[in-house]
């Protein structure tokens, strides 16, 4: 059996030792800086009745003894305190146990506080408990620093995981939003906060939280180089309950707020800037060329600021059609800026009339100083035979595309772009009938982590059935690249009308 | 649930075992140990225990292979599991490492 605490059975009191002692136990309570309150043992209401409390009390509820000796400490509760730990405390009290808990309890003024506090049964010598005695602390400062602290942190992990995921800008606000209100709800410890982003025309951005009432505490936000501006409000405020609200921590929580939404922005922004160039890079999606459907589609990674090498193009001349479609290794400016010049120094080769292995060699000439890989996949369509002559420099082979569906073309690969004493590439020839097509792609499209690459081929010349346009085709590949993926993608279609 | 990527020595450094699985997450870890790997050593990468390869982990082989070869030593692949053979016969690089 559990001993409780100062019970008299497992430390008997000698009055020999203790003679004259009651004196400096009533001064040491009356001094103390612990506020402390005795109570009958009787739980029934209206009790328990108070017998006791000292001057540390009286200060820290701001009653007179007069005014509490003879009342119960219900008289300290009120609408915010914690109904879910009274009953706690009554049932800890009904079995003889001891009670540590925390509520919110009021001032005689009115004014709510948060206060920790036990209570252990005061026992006569036979054991029978005929008293209460409770010690208090009014913790609410040490809540609001928790509050503040854990909201804070919630916060930078909620702007962590949208850095780390593929949510575009809006999405982004949005869950950052929502988190708002909930951490200025729980700091203000009232339950309702919300919270909106406006721009100069007062026209709202985003916003969270139920609607708050007149009387709340309202705080502004700017954002640096934006013309958004930020409004937390905290409400539905009672006039007794104001005070409670922690503006102090909600001014530092909300200051903490604008300098994280206007990271968001400036990450979307720089993000939207390195897509753009890269963008910039590429030749147009609505590519044309004679005899040809063709369509092109171009996904950047979604995570992060980093851009991507891979590209894709068309040439064209009089008596041919030379479809690319390439991938420099890794990611990064360097890569980008790389895969520009590859892809203009193709179309400038094929556009003198150099053969598929002389432009070739020139790419691999440019790749070998740069210390970078590039991989390749070019395809020559002669505009009268339909001749269609393929060479992979380490590249996916391409899907051959027919009326009734898809399939691999077998196109044996040489080393990549860049890579030391390479032999020339032998091409691979097939002949493409009217009507048919093909469709090349960089590995983006169909390298999944801890998949072999082979389902990946397999899933895309799957979806390659009943295509009725290369748009819808293209679209629906895209629409399967898995959520968050961090490769670029690249992909040309074309299929022979004539 | 990160990759996980191990590379332990054999035959007095001249063979490195690569296990796990070699992706963009782990490849920088393969570069690291493999720029510590002396000039002029012919190395035997050795893959059988690599459950997986992007073309991440290959870039960072060939760049070990090419500064190797350019302080007169090597670099090729031996025992890979199927899957990472098919990943090296696609890049056309099946010669150029020692598989064929």
């Amino acid at each position: 059996m559990m001993t409780a605490v100062g019970d008299p059975a497992a430390d008997p009191i000698d009055d020999g030792t203790l003679a004259g002692l009651p004196e400096v136990l009533l001064a040491a309570l009356e001094q103390s800086r612990s506020a402390t309150c005795i109570t009958a043992a009787e739980l029934d209401p209206p009790g328990p009745e108070i017998v006791y409390v000292n001057p540390a009390y009286c200060s820290m509820t701001g009653y007179q003894r007069g005014e509490v000796i003879g009342r119960s400490p219900r008289l300290m509760q009120g609408p915010l305190t914690d109904r879910a730990e009274l009953d706690r405390l009554r049932s800890d009290l009904t079995a003889g146990r001891s009670f540590s808990g925390q509520t919110v309890n009021y001032r005689a003024d009115g004014s709510p506080f948060v206060i920790s506090w036990s209570i252990d049964p005061v026992r006569d010598p036979a054991g029978r408990i005929t008293h209460f005695v409770a010690t208090q602390e009014d913790v609410t400062e040490k809540v609001r620093a928790a509050n503040l602290l854990a909201a804070t942190e919630q916060l930078d992990e909620v702007l962590i995981d949208i850095l780390r995921s593929s949510v575009d800008a809006d999405a982004g606000l949005e869950r950052v939003a929502a988190e708002v209100a909930r951490g200025a709800s729980q700091i203000a410890a009232l339950g309702t906060a919300s919270v909106s982003l406006y721009d100069d025309q007062r026209r709202v951005a985003v916003s969270a939280g139920p609607p708050v009432g007149d009387n709340a505490v309202a705080l502004r936000f700017d954002l640096p180089e934006s013309a958004l501006r930020g409004l937390v409000r905290v409400g539905e405020l009672s006039d007794q309950d104001e005070g409670f609200v922690d503006r102090t921590g909600l001014a530092a929580y909300v200051r903490r707020v604008g300098t994280v939404v206007a990271a968001l922005v400036e990450y979307h922004r720089q993000r939207a800037i390195a897509l753009r160039l890269q963008r910039e890079l590429l030749p147009p999606e609505g590519l044309t060329a004679p005899c040809c459907l063709v369509a092109a589609r171009y996904a950047p990674g979604l995570v992060g600021s980093r851009v991507g090498g891979d590209w894709y193009d068309v040439a064209v001349s009089e008596n041919r059609l030379v479809f690319t479609v390439g991938d420099v290794s890794g990611n990064g400016v360097e890569a980008a800026a790389l895969m520009g010049r590859l892809r203009v120094l193709a179309a400038a080769e094929l556009e003198r009339g150099a053969s598929i292995g002389e432009m070739l060699a020139r790419l691999d000439r440019m790749c070998v100083p740069a210390r970078q890989l590039a991989t390749m996949l070019a395809a020559e369509l002669d505009r009268g035979s339909g001749e269609l002559r393929l060479w992979s420099a380490g590249h996916l082979p391409p899907v051959l595309l027919s009326p009734t569906g898809g399939r691999l073309l077998d196109v044996i690969p040489g080393p990549p772009l860049g890579y030391a004493d390479r032999a020339p590439l032998a091409p691979t020839s097939v002949v493409l009938e009217p009507g048919a097509g093909l469709l090349l792609f960089t590995d983006g499209l169909v390298e999944r982590r801890g998949e072999v690459l082979d389902r990946g081929l397999a899933r895309t010349v799957a979806e390659c059935q009943s295509v009725r346009t290369l748009d819808e085709l293209l679209d629906r590949l895209l629409a399967s690249l898995p959520d968050g993926h961090d490769d670029d993608v690249a992909m040309l279609a074309f299929q022979r009308r004539c | 649930m990160p990759a996980e990527l191990r590379v332990t020595e054999a035959d007095q450094g001249r063979t490195l075992r690569v296990s796990g699985e070699l992706d963009t997450h782990t490849a920088p870890q393969l570069y690291e140990r493999l720029a510590q790997v002396p000039r002029g050593t012919h190395l035997v990468l050795d893959l059988a225990e690599t459950t997986f390869i992007s073309s991440a982990g290959l870039g960072v082989i060939l760049d070990a292979q090419g500064r190797l070869r350019a302080s007169g030593g090597s670099l090729v692949v031996s025992s890979p599991t199927p899957v990472v053979a098919r990943v090296i016969e696609l890049s056309g690089l099946s010669g150029s490492l020692g598989l064929s």
